[in-house]
């Protein structure tokens, strides 16, 4: 091995099977921080989204209003309309649109406004879903390669230590060092990748308890305007 | 509300292209840091062990040791050969001077049968030689004059032989010298070895000394270890005879020359010091 030991020599002399773990933990190491990242990113704009937009909605402006500034919104930027908006113009627009519709029952244009925005908001929790299993998987399973790594290195340091007439810890050490190694990405891997699991299923849970709160809320609304128009007639 | 925000960027496709900007900033910063890592490097390593500054310090350039050690050996090796050139022309010498002599030798016994030869036709024909006498005291004379200068080459002969004999000495007492230079090689060698097995007894103290006679056989293998002057300390001694056994054999003294084998290796006597297994 040579009186210098260093992370490159480590790597470049491990087995196959040690290369192969190592570039598997490092694959899935990119991978688990590629998706906490673009996780946050979408998390962190549905959150901003949600606040903003239950500001708008509750001060009290016609929601008509509201709509066709979305629409305009929608035309001006090249964002989509994302989160609990989503909800509110896809229900809103079902409900004009039934009810322009002649002689409809005010329970059946409830139940169709209902309906489109329990898509919307199932379409939503998708988007907002979407790659959290993979952070899971990475959290689990990587340790078990780290671990998988290890155990195959120490069993080969100690192969050698057997073949060896005269024991000593230069002969086991480097062995050891670059099984440790593999652990280690492991745990490097898997570290990040439970934190963030934990941490966004936590805010996905919030933030479609909110969608849910706002669509009964938002119906209730719609309850009361069907039922009132419907009165006048 | 509908103001260009900066999250607008981030979101563009789904915000992968950041994530994985990201993501591999992450990994090359942590490569970075895992490649130049001082406690993975040798400095540090080193600095590490202060315990073992002796050792350090002969095991910091072992290369170079060896390279001592072997400029040493291959010295004696040299030196080795030229005293055998030598020898070999000393040999050569001796030999065509005694096919001289011999050489002479003959020639003294052919005119000694020649005269014999003639001293019998000359008593067979007394009267008649009479008148050749003169002649015949002349080749007498000569015959003399013949032998006195082989006595004189015999003579010149005894003291180039006396020269070249008192030369060999010199020479031999000049091969005792480093002889004695590649056995100190070849001890410090065995110490060394030893050194390497060796399992400090922590009663083991600087000043004790023990002596130990190993038996060796030409392939630098251990026949027996007994000590015969003990430390004073049964730990030590052990420790050390356990180093000896532990070491088994000492390959280097394979390509050692085998009177020096048979001079000083095949019963060694060793002096074994605390402070020289240290080293």
């Amino acid at each position: 091995m040579g009186e210098s030991m260093n992370i490159w020599s480590m790597i470049v002399d491990a087995t196959w099977i040690g290369k192969l773990v190592m570039l598997s933990l490092l694959v899935l190491s990119v991978m688990s921080w590629v998706i906490i990242v673009q996780k946050w990113i979408i998390i962190k704009d549905a959150e901003r989204e949600l606040f903003n937009f239950e500001k708008l909605f509750w001060s009290g402006m016609d929601l008509s209003q509201l709509f066709r500034d979305g629409t305009t919104k929608l035309k001006k930027e090249e964002l989509t309309i994302i989160g609990m908006e989503n909800l509110f113009r896809s229900g809103f627009k079902e409900f004009t649109r039934l009810r322009q519709q002649p002689g409809i029952d005010s329970d059946a244009v409830m139940e169709g406004s209902q309906r489109a925005m329990r898509v919307a908001l199932s379409r939503e929790e998708r988007v907002l879903e979407k790659h959290l299993p993979i952070l899971a998987t990475v959290a689990s399973v990587s340790v078990y390669i780290g671990l998988f790594g290890t155990v195959w290195g120490i069993m080969n340091a100690f192969f050698d230590l057997a073949n060896q007439s005269q024991a000593s810890l230069a002969v086991v050490a480097p062995g050891i060092a670059e099984a440790l190694f593999a652990t280690e990405m492991g745990l490097f891997a898997a570290i990040p990748a439970v934190l963030a699991f934990n941490r966004y299923s936590a805010s996905v849970n919030s933030i479609s308890d909110s969608y849910y709160t706002f669509m009964d809320e938002f119906s209730s609304i719609l309850h009361r305007q069907a039922h009132s128009k419907r009165a006048e007639d | 509300m509908n103001s260009f925000h900066p999250m607008a960027l981030l979101l563009k496709h789904e915000g992968y292209p950041p994530a994985v900007v990201v993501a591999t900033l992450i990994h090359g910063f942590l490569l970075f840091i895992l490649f130049h890592n001082p406690v993975m490097s040798n400095e540090l390593v080193n600095i590490d062990e202060p315990i073992y500054i002796n050792a350090t310090t002969a095991e910091q350039n072992p290369q170079r040791l060896r390279r001592i050690q072997e400029l040493e050996l291959q010295r004696t090796r040299e030196v080795e050969a030229q005293r055998q050139r030598e020898r070999d022309a000393a040999a050569q010498r001796a030999r065509e001077e005694e096919a001289r002599q011999q050489e002479v030798q003959r020639e003294t016994e052919r005119l000694a049968q020649q005269r014999s030869e003639r001293e019998l036709a000359q008593r067979q024909q007394q009267e008649a030689e009479a008148q050749r006498q003169a002649l015949e005291q002349d080749r007498l004379d000569q015959a003399r004059i013949e032998r006195e200068r082989q006595a004189q080459i015999a003579r010149e002969q005894e003291v180039a032989r006396r020269a070249e004999l008192e030369r060999q000495q010199a020479l031999a007492s000049q091969q005792a010298a480093s002889d004695a230079r590649a056995v100190d090689t070849y001890v410090a060698i065995i110490n060394r070895t030893v050194a390497s097995y060796w399992d400090i007894p922590p009663s083991a103290r600087n000043g004790m000394t023990a002596v130990l006679a190993i038996r060796l056989v030409p392939t630098g293998e251990v026949i027996s270890v007994e000590v015969l002057q003990s430390s004073g300390n049964a730990a030590f001694d052990r420790s050390v005879e356990q180093a000896i056994r532990k070491a088994e054999r000492f390959p280097e003294l394979r390509d050692m020359s085998t009177t020096l084998f048979e001079t000083s290796f095949r019963n060694l006597t060793i002096t074994f010091r605390p402070e020289d297994l240290l080293r």
